[in-house]
């Protein structure tokens, strides 16, 4: 029975193709699901106190591994985004060799996309790449982060300023994580998926639009059927360019001017789909006045912002605004990089030479 | 029947650029390049300077003579000697009989800022440094005017003096004909076929000042970095910096120190924040100038930072350039242990200017031929036997020579690491040498031999336990320790046998707690085995014991 409810997503990436698993109640198989990938004895969990102790996820997945003969040590971070950082990243390295692991050892990630981004960029480092395992129990994890290999922790001046590609061996998604995340920020995760709608799937954006109440209501098999498409949709522009040269970059749709939100706010008082979601609103009012993108998508896109709670109360001062966004670095040779919408299921990327431009999109788009 | 070449001799003060000279010379002529203190230090096992401390000058001036009467037997070479070699009549007889004797000489002040702060020139020891730079000049005068030809190379660059120098040949008939060479002409290169992570390894002389042509077309942002540390920023980033301004680059330097216990995350830490600093983005290249530890740490900062900038490594030091800047791995400290955090990244070009090792410490230099014996004893008889029949022009670090065991050492390199980017099977082949070598630094706490000097006794021991095995002849054994002695590398264990079996048993390269050891075969043939016991290698090593 449970097979028949799991979905599996096979990522093709160069000689390293791996496999998403979407399903309910996933994480107490994880010894059996990882079977048969050559992975090592010995493991390290990284996760985080509410993960381990409240909920109690991680001591399902340990007893899971055990079973199958697993040795496994938990290592737990703070939860928050704090935890991305290198000195973080430097003591869980130091950790995972005291606590023995060596090359032949696996990391698996169980949280969400701090823990997995932070876990993959140790995984990526420690002992030059040792094998990862990505188990993502936010929204936001489960349909982004965990897929396209990229893993980084942040520097003061900016985030994901360290990192890596490194791709997972497995991702195992268990929607029934997601019932205990906290409202905001499962929200937060539903941006995403409203962007890659936006990106490559009018389709789903009518099921969204469609199934808004089912969804918000966290029903397993809506939020089965929404994550496996999402995941599609990321692997399908992460195969094309698996290191970031060109297309890969439609999904920064809604980011440029997201992190500048983010930013001009400190992180962490608006959520990431918060900043990505007004950031959408930016950067669709943008292609609006470009004569890109029909005014009625544009409409669409907000209320369905609308609708998941997603837009923000106050808005940011445009001039902070603009100061991130040319800090950003996907500025190439001084000229600032835009993903703009075509409507909605559709995307290019544009050059933003007028700076007039994307100040009225951001004075038009206060709260 | 072959050409007679009569030698070219530099004499002359010391600090007046004989062997820069000599080399180019060669170069230019297609001669060999012969140094004489070098060939002596070799020869002795130890520098000139110990060799006056210990057994005084006379007998200094009696192994320089017999040095002497030895290369003056060869011809097509280019010679290098000491600043007193040709005062003593005999010696200036017996070159001038063999060739054509050039005397370099320069005033005090130009002598004494070249020489620095240095006490490694015997000849000055004792009293204040200008008198007696003074009193030698003036004293060596006479014997300096018997020369065929005087240069002052006071003020004048190297290409002056050598273009002075072939103009005298060329009209006195030494030579038949003037053959410009522009250095970087002699430069060779071979690509490392890696799918999308290919790249060009560019080996030649004078590579460091043409940087900016050779990155040109790789498509790079105008604005990078320039990683480095202090001695090699000093020595060489002036020229990097500006032959990259010259092709449009704006690069910023910053300088770390490459100590191995620096080498850690807060100097990773800390790099990032300059590169940070600097606005860099996706193609912004890093440039790695210098030994073995700035390539691991800019490289692995290169790796890193915004998930990978194009990188180019321009290797310094020996082992860097035959050995660590080919096959990507870069890596970093923790106080748990060497290298534990890291990556395989490759460059984007690697960039080998043998005229950097011209600026080492012999020592340092010869480290470096251990890993070049090693990579020719694994897997090339041809290069091994190249180093056996050229053992005094490597040694005096001729251009040519250089150019052609660093580009085969390379290349041998790569080809493994073809076969097998990420440490497998063939790449362990690479670790000749090393199981034994790694426990023989940690066992004298990192104060005892080199990396190098612990690779040529790890490699005697790896082929005795093979000759025991009954898998090598005794010969190939035999001519291995010939070749490390002729570099002047020690073949016998410092420490005891017991003290070094404690430390291989922490080397990471344990797999599921076996010892595996790389064995040779024959002169250019090598397989992975592992220890049959830990009495094996006890016997092994104790066969080694000096």
């Amino acid at each position: 029975m449970d097979h028949i409810l799991m979905n599996t997503l096979r990522v093709n990436l160069q000689g390293r193709a791996y496999d998403i698993l979407v399903g309910p109640d996933l994480l107490r198989r994880t010894g059996e699901l990882i079977r048969g990938l050559g992975i090592g004895r010995r493991l390290g969990l990284v996760t985080h106190p509410a993960l381990a102790e409240t909920h109690g996820y991680a001591p399902l997945v340990v007893s899971s591994l055990r079973e199958s003969g697993h040795e496994v040590r938990v290592v737990t971070v703070p939860p928050g985004e704090e935890s991305k950082s290198l000195d973080q990243a430097a003591c869980l390295c130091r950790e995972l060799v005291r606590v023995g692991l060596d090359r032949g050892s696996a990391l698996l990630a169980l949280g969400g996309g701090v823990i997995g981004d932070l876990t993959g960029f140790v995984a990526a480092t420690l002992f030059r790449g040792i094998a990862f395992l990505n188990l993502p129990t936010t929204l936001l994890a489960q349909v982004d982060s965990s897929v396209g290999g990229k893993t980084g922790v942040n520097l003061p001046e900016g985030k994901n300023l360290v990192g890596t590609f490194y791709q997972p061996r497995l991702v195992v998604a268990d929607v029934l994580t997601l019932r205990t995340l906290p409202a905001r920020e499962f929200r937060s995760g539903l941006a995403e998926v409203v962007k890659h709608a936006m990106i490559a799937d009018a389709e789903l954006f009518r099921t969204l639009e469609e199934d808004a109440d089912q969804i918000l209501a966290r029903d397993p098999s809506a939020l089965q059927a929404i994550i496996g498409r999402n995941c599609a949709i990321k692997a399908k522009v992460v195969e094309a360019d698996e290191h970031e040269a060109g297309v890969r970059a439609v999904l920064n749709f809604g980011h440029t001017v997201g992190h500048a939100v983010e930013a001009a706010f400190g992180y962490g008082t608006v959520t990431h789909g918060e900043a990505v979601a007004y950031g959408m609103l930016v950067a669709t009012s943008l292609s609006v006045r470009r004569g890109l993108c029909p005014a009625a998508d544009a409409k669409r896109l907000e209320a369905l912002l609308r609708r998941f709670e997603l837009l923000p109360t106050a808005s940011p001062e445009p001039e902070l605004l603009e100061t991130y966004i040319i800090r950003d670095k996907k500025v190439r040779d001084g000229v600032l990089q835009f993903v703009l919408t075509l409507g909605i299921g559709s995307v290019t990327l544009a050059p933003v030479s007028d700076r007039k431009d994307l100040r009225e999109a951001l004075h038009g788009v206060q709260a | 029947m072959a050409e007679y070449k009569r030698n070219i001799i530099l004499g002359g003060f010391m600090a007046t650029g004989k062997s820069s000279v000599g080399r180019r010379l060669a170069i230019v002529l297609g001669y060999d390049f012969l140094d004489l203190d070098t060939l002596i230090a070799a020869e002795e096992g130890m520098p000139i300077s110990q060799i006056f401390t210990t057994r005084g000058e006379t007998a200094f001036r009696a192994l320089e003579t017999r040095m002497v009467e030895r290369v003056a037997g060869r011809t097509g070479c280019v010679l290098a000697t000491g600043g007193g070699t040709i005062v003593n009549p005999r010696n200036l007889d017996a070159l001038k009989r063999s060739g054509v004797v050039v005397a370099l000489t320069a005033d005090p002040d130009t002598i004494l800022a070249r020489i620095g702060p240095t006490e490694d020139r015997p000849m000055l020891w004792g009293g204040d440094k200008r008198e007696r730079v003074r009193l030698l000049l003036e004293q060596r005068a006479d014997a300096y005017a018997k020369a065929d030809l005087i240069v002052d190379a006071s003020a004048h660059s190297i290409d002056y003096v050598v273009n002075h120098i072939l103009d005298f040949l060329t009209l006195h008939h030494v030579i038949a004909r003037r053959t410009t060479v522009n250095l970087p002409s002699m430069a060779e290169s071979f690509r490392i076929a890696l799918g999308p992570r290919s790249h060009e390894v560019i080996i030649g002389p004078g590579l460091l000042g043409e940087v900016g042509r050779l990155v040109k077309d790789l498509g790079l942002a105008q604005t990078g970095i320039l990683l480095t540390n202090p001695d090699d920023n000093r020595l060489f980033g002036e020229r990097v910096i500006r032959s990259l301004a010259d092709a449009g680059f704006t690069v910023r330097c910053v300088e770390f120190p490459d100590r191995e216990d620096s080498k850690g995350l807060e100097t990773l830490g800390w790099l990032y924040r300059q590169m940070a600093a600097e606005r860099l983005e996706r193609r912004s290249p890093v440039f790695a100038l210098g030994g073995v530890v700035t390539g691991e740490i800019a490289g692995f900062a290169a790796a890193t930072y915004l998930r990978g900038l194009p990188l180019i490594q321009i290797p310094t030091s020996h082992i860097a350039q035959v050995d660590t800047s080919i096959g990507g791995k870069v890596a970093v400290n923790l106080p748990e242990g060497k290298n534990l955090v890291g990556a395989f990244y490759q460059p984007r070009q690697v960039i080998t200017d043998v005229e950097a090792l011209a600026s080492l410490p012999v020592r340092d230099f010869r480290a470096g031929l251990a890993e070049v014996v090693k990579i020719a004893a694994i897997r090339d008889r041809e290069l091994f036997e190249y180093l056996e029949q050229n053992v005094e022009e490597v040694l005096s670090q001729d251009l040519r020579a250089m150019v052609r065991f660093v580009r085969r050492a390379c290349e041998i390199k790569a080809s493994i690491v073809e076969a097998d980017e990420r440490e497998g099977d063939v790449r362990s082949i690479l670790n000749f040498g090393h199981t034994v070598g790694h426990a023989l630094e940690a066992a004298t706490g990192y104060q005892g031999p080199n990396h190098g000097e612990a690779v040529a006794m790890g490699m005697v021991v790896a082929a005795s336990m093979a000759v025991r095995r009954k898998i090598c002849s005794a010969e190939a054994l035999a001519r291995l320790k010939k070749l490390l002695q002729a570099f002047a590398l020690p073949t016998s264990l410092p420490v005891d046998a017991g003290e070094v079996l404690r430390f291989v048993r922490y080397d990471k390269k344990i797999q599921d707690r076996q010892v595996r050891f790389v064995l040779l075969k024959e002169i250019g043939d090598s397989v992975v085995a592992s220890l049959e016991s830990p009495e094996e290698l006890e016997e092994a090593l104790r066969a080694c014991a000096s």
